[in-house]
């Protein structure tokens, strides 16, 4: 039988909340007692919901939930493949940030993902990436002084 | 009584305490804007400036940026789906959704009209409540503030589906949230949980890093795959559309003062805060719709779910500041902070503030009043062009979104942890939204989460079991049972009046 994705998530959330309930188990009381009084209804909750999940609900009484939800008016294998792309980028800003900080990271994303993803001009690209850096350099490191940590690289270079 | 208003005033309105101020409301308008730069961590920074200044002078300054903060962060919560500030993410479910409705206008009326009224509320508060707030507080004790947790994670779970898998799903969410919320020591022995041996988890999960992935991130995404700008083919920055959300707020009068109150009173029990205040809000503004039928549509753009929170984490302030002022007991890190400013110009909260330094306090009361209303006129001078940043196309957007994503959640720590947290919940908020399950309950289990086991372990170790019979306690316990409830009364209601109908 194939689980629908829908099923997997919980079936993760069932296996971090045993993972978490067993972790307790060499805790003092006074540490263990919180962990213990939530990981179980989450457990018994988790175990629930993936019932109903390999089961199925009608969508009117399952699918209704007070939050947004996801565009539905693109080609379904046209959303598949822009979503995987955006996490890419994501992961890439994350690891050209954890590489080479934010200083360089900032003004090579921004160009990166302007002239490669997004096949922006040159000039208004370029404009952009003034403008991105002019953010991170007057307000978050002139005005603010955060502490930006050099880039992974750079520490290994010196 | 009434000299002592005026003569606070009289001081605000001098002129060197009315430019302070005016800085203090510009440097608040920016880091309300801003993801991840919190109204706290800003107070903190400018607590060395105020060594000099009058008290008048001090607190125009530090409430003046931080009492707008919250105003602010509902604008970037609308606009882009991210947090401005850590108490504006409830603003983000129905006001981000009525923006890609083209509907930003109106939603941010709508959030500055009650934020306004919230404000005014809160000041209003602190301005009579201080008197007769003392007994009330007194009454709290760590059982009924656990219950209050609880209260509030049963409405907010309840209500966040619809049916019994809807409520299944609110509830885990809650759970989920609680248990995040066990990450790092405990508060009783210090002993560690979950931190993978890592000292960033130590002091657990940081709500910023949080909040951020797990609201932008979704909403990030799922503007790539549609490729459009926020407002799609929607029109935006209609000045009709401006009008019409300031006349909801007036329309929904009753849940805006309604609001108000959940958030004056969540401020002034301690170590609540704004970001329960604004959830709880939201679940009041839920709660309160007719039926079932009302109630779908939060979530998807409803006006009265932006008024509910809007005016919370703005009322919250003036409550968040009746304790602090009259007892010396800061109901939030905010007003801890604050609370030093108070030592650095030379005055012991307590008594003496409502006696020998009643005007002080009392311009308090009129910072947060002008303040409010300085940064609301303001914000709707350049409403229609903040409006129309939902027209820019995403590909320009994105990245300018995603940096400053990266940056907000960066400043909690200054720690690529905060990163790797982010990325995670943003990764968990993208599934939960894929999935439909409800983000709300998580956010306030995880805020509520360390609240709730301090208080616990406290009643516990002080009253074994027979803190679960002191009357305010039984009170709560019915008032969660109701809220949990509610839901299946509503609908059973509304089921037979639709039978009384047909027949």
């Amino acid at each position: 039988m194939r689980l629908k994705p829908e099923a997997l998530f919980s079936l993760a959330i069932i296996g971090a909340a045993a993972w978490a309930l067993l972790a307790t188990l060499d805790w003092p009381i006074k540490t263990a007692l919180y962990p213990r009084v939530i990981g179980v209804p989450l457990l018994l909750l988790a175990v629930v919901e993936f019932v109903l999940s390999v089961k199925g609900v009608p969508a009117e009484t399952g699918q209704q939930t007070m939050d947004f939800a996801l565009s539905v008016d693109v080609e379904p294998r046209v959303a598949v493949q822009r979503t995987i792309t955006i996490f890419v980028w994501i992961g890439g800003f994350f690891l050209a940030i954890v590489l080479l900080g934010f200083a360089v990271s900032i003004p090579l994303f921004v160009f990166a993902y302007l002239k490669g993803q997004a096949k922006e001009r040159w000039l208004l690209t370029l404009v952009l990436v003034g403008l991105a850096w002019f953010i991170f350099d007057a307000l978050f490191v002139d005005l603010l002084h955060l502490p930006f940590s050099q880039g992974l690289l750079f520490r290994l270079l010196r | 009584m009434l000299e002592a208003l005026l003569q606070g005033l009289v001081a605000v309105l001098q002129w060197n305490a009315l430019s302070f101020m005016l800085i203090g409301v510009a440097v608040g308008f920016w880091v309300g804007l801003l993801p991840g730069l919190g109204g706290a961590t800003t107070l903190a920074l400018l607590l060395p400036f105020v060594y000099n200044m009058a008290p008048v002078q001090a607190f125009a300054f530090l409430l003046g940026m931080h009492s707008v903060t919250a105003t602010t962060g509902d604008i970037t919560s609308i606009l882009f789906g991210i947090p401005g500030e850590g108490t504006t993410a409830a603003s983000i479910l129905d006001g981000h959704a009525m923006a890609k409705k083209g509907e930003a206008g109106r939603a941010l009326g709508a959030s500055l009209m009650s934020s306004l009224i919230g404000a005014l509320v809160g000041a209003l508060a602190l301005a009579l409540a201080i008197p007769v707030v003392r007994p009330l507080v007194l009454t709290f004790g760590s059982p009924e503030l656990f219950m209050v947790a609880i209260l509030g994670i049963a409405s907010i779970a309840s209500l966040s589906g619809r049916g019994p898998r809807g409520m299944v799903r609110g509830f885990l969410a809650g759970c989920l949230g609680l248990f995040f919320s066990a990450v790092g020591s405990d508060p009783q022995a210090a002993n560690l949980r979950y931190t993978f041996g890592t000292l960033y988890l130590w002091e657990g999960l940081g709500l910023v890093p949080v909040l951020v992935g797990f609201f932008a991130i979704p909403e990030i995404v799922d503007l790539a795959v549609r490729g459009t700008s926020i407002a799609g083919k929607a029109s935006v920055g209609r000045i009709s559309g401006v009008l019409e959300g300031v006349k909801d707020v007036f329309r929904h009068f009753w849940l805006t003062i309604r609001c108000s109150l959940v958030g004056t009173w969540i401020g002034v029990l301690p170590g609540l805060g704004g970001a329960v205040a604004q959830w709880m809000a939201y679940a009041h503004a839920v709660q309160s719709a007719k039926d079932a039928t009302y109630r779908e549509r939060f979530g998807k753009g409803d006006v009265r779910g932006v008024i509910g929170p809007g005016a919370a984490n703005n009322s919250k302030e003036g409550g968040d500041l009746i304790p602090t002022v009259a007892f010396g007991v800061p109901g939030s890190s905010s007003m801890a902070i604050l609370l030093g400013g108070f030592f650095l110009v030379g005055l012991v909260p307590g008594p003496d503030m409502l006696t020998k330094h009643l005007s002080v306090t009392f311009s308090m009361v009129w910072t947060i009043i002008l303040a409010n209303i300085i940064t609301v006129a303001a914000s709707f001078a350049f409403l229609n062009r903040l409006a129309g940043l939902t027209a820019i196309r995403a590909s320009l957007l994105i990245p300018f979104l995603l940096l400053l994503v990266f940056l907000g959640a960066y400043t909690n720590n200054n720690n690529i942890g905060d990163l790797v947290v982010m990325l995670s919940f943003g990764m968990l908020g993208y599934f939960m939204v894929r999935y439909r399950w409800p983000r709300a309950p998580l956010v306030l289990g995880l805020v509520l989460g360390d609240i709730a086991e301090r208080y616990l372990w406290i009643s516990t170790a002080r009253y074994g079991t027979s803190w679960l019979g002191r009357p305010a306690v039984l009170i709560l316990i019915f008032l969660t049972v109701l809220a949990a409830a509610s839901p299946f009364i509503q609908e059973r209601r509304s089921r037979r009046k639709e039978a009384l109908r047909a027949a």
